[in-house]
């Protein structure tokens, strides 16, 4: 680790999460929290624990819901997957991140 | 639609706590295994990947607190938490809970039950479209009051002249008699002007209003029914539009039928047209005249209208009387006789409340010193003194609602007792009830309820020395802290006792003053007597020897029945509304320029049968009463009363003296008689009376007045048939006993005064509970010190002494606190008080002395408990 961790920027994880069920299909609170650690090629910092109020408020929202299934090594766990609602959401967000990266690039270059 | 549910999701958590936090425990357990097994494969001692995994997981617990906020509400789960432990505290003691409840219920269920009744009556608006712009419009119109048959309302002026009233309608109300569809009955009915039910916003269910043209007609023959009336006189049968029916003798068209609960004014069942042609009007005898009912317009001022009226009326009235008029909101002039004792027994009940709540906080006291090992325990683990008094709080407020619940019950059942009792001309009672508002205003109650009985309590409770409290035994109740809780304690005593005192005092000069009133000699013999109504209008009693014929044969036909010691006819009776008084001029005297009612020579108008003053029992004082010859044709005569005697000719000898109504053509009537005074209400000093003989002054209503040897209800049966032996469509109104009549006249002082007792009783009840709880409490924490007394040669009688002496202290100085605060109080009663002072020094003695008595009685059993305390036993105690 050459390169410094960074935090999770505020109010970015509900998108990280959205979009790893999106690309991932079900998958376990651990999985999900490996799974954006090595996306991010571990620069990011993720305190897991912080990972399930996340979740939870994802799930009160109806954008994911979850139910419980053997994990890869038949332990019950339960499984989150992406909803129709959270599908649009993580369309919608997207679009408003790319925009956000896009006019930030702008300002930074001006 | 998202916050939406998250709201959900969040409250369905509130109830599934328990399993959610096992699912929560569970999930966060398997990410770490989760965790604990990469780190073994990727190689590393399990204590190593134990270690690693918690560290890439973060703080457990405090992803858990996050996790919970997130979850659900956190407030109110700690209150659900606080309440599921009140719960579980209080089912451990039965009995305190059940006392308690009781205490909260007696409070909440009277002060339910009297909102209920203020509700209703007071602060509803009244139901017509809207009511805040309705006003009352009355001309203090002295020609009205004079000759209430001839002189009309100045309402056409008003309604033409005004700009700050939309419309003026008017009305008066009666009595009509209705023959046919069962027996002959006598409705209470209104003639009203087209304007009325648009302007109150109400229409008919069926059918339809009055037009315009219904109310020029000179002799209006249309008729609407109300809601009940259909319902009980004609079966709810709709056919009946249209149809006629036999009002007065004379042949009605039913066009409307109003809808349910609608019966303004006066409980009207039968609206008419009101007749522009005075002779058409409906109702015969003396009615309370014309009454108007008016809609502001939004920008005027019930002020400036008034006034407007007046210059209004000025320029049309006749002028040597000034006209005055009256705007009153509606409201307030239909409740306003009725106000000032339902705000009292308001503030009364409110006082009631305010002793249950000092005796359950001296029961939450010693509850909490039972419990203040467990107290101490909390607040030794941890809790906050905050977080405690929330605990205690949630407890008594519990309790309170717990009490609510119950108190809504008995406040169900006491607001039947207040519909018996609040007089039955009483408007808007029929909407008594517990709707939503009652409820709300229960569960403010409740709430307040808890805090107030709860909170000092609480305070005093959670302030335990830890180490003092924990210490086996050390309750601290003989400790200086046990001694302030003895003084708190013996404070809330002497407020109940002084609360109790004040309502107690305001119950006795009520009933003082009730007994007073309805002791008072009206001056005749009101035993064995029955009256009834009879009201002889239509068309076969247009002539006055028609009239005459029917009071004739009734007489005769009733004074040969058995049991039937006389018989007479007079135009109004004792305490029955409404009578008229007339504006006099004696002869060699100018007539009176103005009305006083007090000094000047004005007397109440009644007619009579020659019987009417042997009957009755009213003594001739001088000259002669009326004889078979006073008729039609001979000299105008009147008997008049010894104070209208006093006001006319002070000085002189009224017989053979001469008088006449000022305002009307009649000529001068000669004075034969003078009889006593009688009051036609009890509490108002007789008033002029003048007696006129019905064969000289035709009246078209009568009252029938019997004087029986035996029981008088039992001829009514017999005295209806002859009636209708002479007429057999004359209904005839229901039968009364004098004593009835009076009964009734006197409904209003009775209730407040039953009320206010019942409210005092239970306050006496409530107090007493108090202060033997009290001694109570303070003889079973004081046990150790008595054993020692006795130990050292106490004897029994020291002990009493000892423990009574306490208790009475507190009930003296309650008492004296209760003393000055009736002194300031009980002026509210003036207004309401019959022969009595509200400082009556009689009554405050008689109440402190009955206050103290029973509150001896409540020290002495502890007391004598106290004397029984074994020395060996208490001094091992410790």
């Amino acid at each position: 680790m050459n390169q410094p961790q960074r935090a999770v920027l505020h109010g970015t994880l509900d998108l990280m999460v959205l979009k790893t069920l999106e690309a991932m299909g079900p998958m376990h609170g651990f999985g999900i929290a490996r799974r954006i650690e090595q996306v991010s090629e571990n620069l990011l910092y993720l305190n897991q624990g912080t990972l399930y109020p996340a979740l939870l408020r994802l799930e009160q929202k109806g954008h994911i819901s979850s139910k419980y299934g053997p994990s890869e090594n038949n332990r019950r766990a339960r499984y989150y997957s992406l909803t129709k609602a959270g599908c649009k959401q993580l369309a919608r967000e997207k679009e408003s991140w790319q925009q956000m990266v896009a006019m930030m690039g702008r300002m930074l270059e001006a | 639609m998202t916050l939406l549910r998250v709201v959900i999701s969040r409250l369905v958590a509130l109830f599934r706590k328990r399993r959610l936090e096992g699912e929560l425990n569970e999930d966060l357990h398997t990410h770490l295994e989760m965790l604990v097994e990469e780190n073994v494969r990727k190689g590393m001692s399990p204590e190593e990947a134990n270690y690693a995994a918690r560290q890439s997981f973060g703080g457990i617990e405090r992803a858990k607190e996050i996790y919970r906020d997130q979850r659900s509400f956190r407030v109110a789960e700690n209150v659900l938490q606080d309440l599921g432990c009140a719960i579980r505290m209080l089912a451990k003691r039965p009995g305190f809970a059940a006392v308690v409840v009781l205490v909260m219920a007696l409070g909440i269920g009277a002060n339910t039950a009297m909102f209920s009744v203020v509700n209703a009556v007071l602060l509803r608006p009244l139901p017509f479209k809207d009511p805040g712009r309705l006003v009352s419009v009355n001309g203090v119109y002295p020609l009205r009051m004079i000759l209430a048959k001839h002189a009309r309302f100045e309402w056409k002026a008003w309604a033409k002249g005004t700009k700050t009233l939309e419309d003026i309608s008017v009305y008066v109300t009666g009595e009509v008699n209705w023959a046919g569809r069962g027996e002959p009955a006598r409705i209470p009915a209104a003639e009203v002007s087209q304007s009325f039910f648009p302007m109150l916003g109400v229409y008919p269910l069926r059918g339809r209003a009055f037009l315009a043209s219904e109310e020029a007609a000179t002799r209006p023959d249309a008729v609407i029914l109300g809601y009940e009336l259909w319902k009980s006189r004609c079966g709810s049968d709709a056919r009946i539009l249209g149809k006629n029916i036999q009002l007065n003798g004379r042949p009605f068209t039913v066009i409307g039928i109003m809808p349910k609960g609608f019966g303004f004014p006066e409980k009207s069942q039968l609206w008419m047209p009101f007749p522009l042609d005075f002779s058409a009007q409906m109702f015969g005898g003396i009615t309370f005249g014309d009454m108007a009912v008016a809609r502001l317009r939004p920008e005027a001022t019930i002020r400036q209208s008034a006034s407007e009226l007046e210059v209004i009326a000025k320029s049309e009235a006749e002028p040597r009387f000034s006209p005055e008029a009256q705007v009153i909101p509606l409201h307030q002039e239909l409740v306003g006789n009725i106000r000032p004792a339902l705000l009292l027994l308001f503030g009364a009940v409110a006082l009631v409340l305010l002793i249950a709540c000092a005796d359950v906080a001296n029961l939450l006291l010693s509850y909490n010193v039972a419990r203040s090992r467990e107290i101490a325990l909390r607040a030794a683990l941890g809790a906050s003194r905050r977080r405690l008094v929330r605990q205690l709080l949630t407890e008594s407020i519990l309790l309170s609602f717990a009490g609510a619940g119950a108190g809504v019950l008995l406040g169900w059942w006491a607001m039947d007792l207040a519909r018996i009792l609040i007089p039955a001309s009483t408007p808007l009672i029929a909407r008594i009830n517990i709707d939503g508002r009652v409820l709300l205003f229960t569960c403010g109650v409740a709430v307040l309820t808890g805090v107030i009985a709860g909170l000092i309590p609480a305070l005093r409770s959670t302030t335990v020395d830890l180490t003092e409290a924990l210490k086996e035994g050390g309750v601290g109740s003989r400790s200086s802290a046990g001694l302030g809780l003895l003084r708190l304690r013996g404070a809330f005593g002497i407020s109940e006792i002084a609360l109790a005192f004040i309502l107690l005092t305001g119950a006795a000069l009520l009933i003082e003053s009730f007994a007073r009133l309805t002791t008072v000699s009206p001056g005749f013999e009101t035993g064995h007597l029955l009256t009834t109504q009879v009201t002889l209008l239509g068309p076969r009693y247009r002539s006055r020897s028609s009239r005459q014929e029917f009071y004739d044969g009734v007489l005769q036909r009733a004074r040969i029945l058995s049991g039937v010691r006389g018989v007479a006819f007079a135009n109004t009776i004792p305490f029955a509304h409404p009578w008229v008084a007339l504006l006099l001029q004696a002869e060699g005297r100018p007539a009176p320029t103005t009305l006083d009612m007090e000094h000047g020579p004005i007397a109440i108008y009644t007619v009579v049968t020659p019987d009417y003053f042997r009957l009755i029992g009213i003594p001739l004082l001088r000259g002669r009463l009326f004889t078979p010859h006073d008729t039609r044709s001979s000299t105008a005569v009147a008997v008049i009363s010894q104070a209208m005697a006093r006001r006319l000719w002070p000085s002189e000898d009224p017989i053979g003296k001469r008088f006449r109504f000022v305002g009307a053509e009649n000529g001068w009537i000669q004075v034969v008689g003078v009889v006593a005074d009688i009051r036609l209400r009890l509490d108002v000093a007789p008033r002029p009376q003048m007696y006129f003989p019905m064969a000289q002054q035709s009246q078209d209503a009568a009252f029938l007045v019997v004087r029986t040897t035996g029981d008088p209800s039992t001829l009514s049966g017999a005295l209806r048939k002859i009636i209708h032996s002479v007429d057999q469509d004359e209904p005839v109104a229901a039968f009364r006993t004098m004593g009835q009549v009076m009964s009734q006249s006197v409904a209003s002082p009775r209730f407040r005064t039953v009320l206010l007792g019942v409210f005092a009783g239970l306050a006496l009840v409530l107090a007493i509970t108090g202060v033997y709880g009290i001694m109570s409490y303070s003889v079973s924490q004081r046990s150790h010190e008595i054993g020692i007394r006795m130990a050292l040669g106490a004897q029994k009688r020291d002990v009493l002494t000892l423990v009574v002496r306490q208790g009475m202290v507190l009930t003296l100085v309650g008492i004296g606190i209760g003393i000055a605060g009736a002194l300031g109080l009980t002026r509210f009663l003036s207004g309401m008080l019959y022969g009595i002072r509200p400082t009556d020094p009689t009554t405050f003695a008689l109440v402190s002395l009955i206050l103290s008595g029973v509150a001896l009685l409540a020290s002495y059993i502890p007391a004598r408990r106290a004397t029984k305390v074994d020395p060996m036993v208490a001094l091992r105690y410790e």
